[in-house]
């Protein structure tokens, strides 16, 4: 049986999807000449480097054996759950409730928190981060809002 | 003297109360967050640069670089107290720092970790005043083909010296691609905007920082969150090393500061890379090479030296030609355009006061460090006991929000969410980040110099390849392809330490 490194084989064919990504969009501008490049000649080049990159890094996979390590979605849901909820609510409700409301989400990616400790860490966080770039800093940040 | 006069500008800078008062607040917070398992010197200061908003542009890079090299400094209490190395630079430290505190000598590995990284920052500093100044005279006359040369070699140097080289270049690559959107400035034409309006100003470097430096290294660290870490005492009677100790770690602190030095002043080749190189020499020089991994003190003083001492010297590249060797002083570099202070040769003449009181800085921060890491390492130590499942969504929000208040901007929260998710993944798949990052910020400033040296020299390639300095960067860059070709192809072979 041939032998393949699936991390280096997935991680060539990824280089070979950007460097073709951008080169076939870097088609839709002027190319133009050596002399005068358009502005799609510099991300032609790049995306052509990557392509070639990519399809060495995908051959240099073979003949070593691999195998690929575990995503873990039970670690990153909860992060990215939390950031988004962040991106959300900042703008409609303020810095307070999105803070703690982020927090909060953020602790179910560990096994260690327990919820009434993750609650008052929501609060201080929250707290704080108004503090320190609110009354502090200064910085124009909503701080409470209305959604309605 | 010239050098004279500069010291004399910069230390009137630095010494005024504003710029002490950032400089510690910078080297605090970094030993802080250095200190924190999982977040380096790059996390650290692209994490804290929001805070600089609203200061002005000396002050600004002097707390940045606080946070710098604070953060390699406490980078070594987490090596060696947790035998987590804050930094990839300290993990060298942990071999033998581990070992010493587990035989009850902490206080002294702290100690002498200290004095050696203070030995190496002052020595990499008294360098940055000699060499800066001449580097800079000479760049005044490159022009486009010697900056796309150097660039070019800047950004191959940090790509080969990875593990797997070809996904190296394959990183720098994509950094670069990445920076290709937005705006292009010779046409005005807005290239992979994807529609957004956004993204017309192009990637915020922030965000790209952000999102594969703090997002991306908490979710490694989730991963392999292990067992609540025992963290023993140190009380300051216990870091004074005996006079056997002291003696023993005088010569590899004097020899780890030179290969630091040195490597610090190339382009693209990190401290880390130095570190190892420091300990091997240590472990050959030495009468009985068995006790390293069990506990040498030469096996810690020579490459805390040199890591701090390549942590000063790698801003003379950054300083006086504008390339950065690092992605750390990759995002140093981006915080001098946007406070509209364009980097490049003609710095030290247009700015004499950013530079020179910058470099002065490092030295008030140093003599910060010492105070802050000596008598006060009891703060230290008992911050390694905060469970990391309490500090890390504190972390999370400190990204967002210092990613908002960029720009204002909600959206380049979305960009760190999406670099986050896509930069851990990388990680998985063995790729190094930091080469991205670089390619990012050199890319623009490559393409720019590319198309002016063709547009000068018609077309003709060979026009670049025949200027001497700029020849000979693009040969060296052909060598370290080649190598790193043949490197991959060979059937892979355990990379010596």
């Amino acid at each position: 049986m041939l032998k393949i490194d699936k991390t280096d084989l997935l991680s060539g064919l990824i280089v070979l999807a950007v460097g073709s990504y951008f080169a076939y969009g870097a088609l839709d501008y002027r190319i133009g000449t050596v002399i005068r490049m358009g502005p799609g000649y510099v991300p032609l080049a790049l995306g052509l480097i990557a392509m070639g990159l990519g399809a060495l890094i995908m051959l240099s996979s073979l003949g070593r054996s691999g195998a690929l390590e575990s995503f873990k979605w039970r670690v990153v849901l909860p992060i990215v759950a939390s950031i988004l909820a962040f991106w959300l609510l900042l703008p409609r409700v303020g810095v307070l409730p999105a803070t703690f409301v982020t927090v909060l989400l953020s602790t179910l990616s560990s096994p260690k928190s327990l919820l009434v400790p993750a609650i008052i860490l929501g609060v201080i966080v929250a707290v704080l981060i108004w503090a320190c770039f609110v009354l502090l800093l200064g910085l124009p940040i909503p701080v409470l809002r209305s959604p309605f | 003297m010239d050098i004279l006069n500069n010291v004399v500008i910069g230390f009137s800078t630095a010494l005024t109360a504003t710029n002490i008062f950032y400089c510690f607040i910078g080297v605090f917070l970094g030993t802080l967050l250095g200190a924190l398992p999982g977040i380096g010197a790059l996390a650290a200061v692209s994490m804290l640069l929001p805070l600089t908003i609203g200061l002005d542009a000396t002050t600004a890079l002097v707390m940045l670089a606080g946070v710098y090299y604070g953060s390699e400094y406490g980078g070594s209490t987490a090596s060696i107290l947790l035998n987590l190395p804050g930094t990839p630079t300290n993990a060298v430290t942990c071999l033998d720092g581990y070992p010493m505190a587990k035989q009850g000598k902490a206080g002294i590995a702290l100690f002498s970790t200290t004095m050696a990284s203070f030995f190496g920052g002052s020595v990499g500093i008294i360098a940055l005043y000699a060499l800066a100044p001449f580097l800079a005279q000479w760049a005044i006359a490159f022009g486009p083909s010697e900056y796309f040369a150097l660039m070019v070699l800047g950004l191959v140097a940090a790509a080969v010296t990875q593990d797997s080289p070809l996904k190296g270049l394959a990183m720098v690559v994509v950094g670069m691609l990445l920076g290709t959107v937005g705006t292009d400035v010779d046409s005005g034409v807005a290239r992979y905007h994807f529609g957004l309006f956004e993204l017309r100003d192009g990637i915020s470097f922030i965000a790209l920082a952000m999102g594969i430096f703090g997002v991306s290294e908490i979710l490694h660290s989730l991963r392999d969150a292990g067992g609540a870490p025992e963290v023993q005492n140190v009380t300051l009677r216990s870091m004074i090393p005996s006079r056997e100790e002291w003696k023993s770690s005088r010569m590899p602190t004097v020899r780890g500061t030179i290969i630091g030095g040195a490597f610090g002043v190339l382009p693209g080749i990190g401290s880390t890379v130095a570190t190892f190189i420091s300990y091997a020499l240590e472990k050959r020089l030495a009468k009985d090479p068995s006790r390293f991994g069990k506990g040498a003190i030469e096996g810690i003083v020579s490459p805390e030296a040199a890591n701090n001492a390549g942590a000063q010297t790698a801003f003379i590249p950054t300083l006086s030609l504008g390339i950065p060797g690092s992605a750390t002083m990759a995002v140093m570099l981006g915080t001098l355009i946007m406070n509209g202070i364009a980097p490049g040769p003609q710095l030290m003449m247009t700015h004499p006061e950013v530079v020179w009181g910058l470099a002065a800085s490092f030295w008030v921060g140093n003599v910060l460090l010492v105070i802050l890491n000596v008598p006060m390492i009891g703060l230290w130590v008992r911050l390694l006991r905060v469970p990391y499942h309490l500090l890390y969504p504190a972390i999370i929000i400190l990204i967002c929000i210092g990613t908002y208040t960029i720009r204002s901007s909600v959206f380049d929260i979305m960009l760190v969410l999406l670099f986050g998710v896509a930069g851990y993944w990388l990680r998985l798949l063995r790729f190094h980040l930091a080469p991205v990052l670089i390619g990012f910020i050199l890319g623009p400033m490559i393409e720019e110099n590319f198309r002016r040296a063709m547009l000068f020299a018609r077309g003709d390639f060979t026009a670049i390849v025949a200027r001497p300095l700029s020849g000979v960067a693009l040969a060296i860059c052909v060598a370290l392809i080649l190598w790193a070709v043949y490197r991959a192809i060979r059937p892979a072979q355990p990379v010596s330490a």
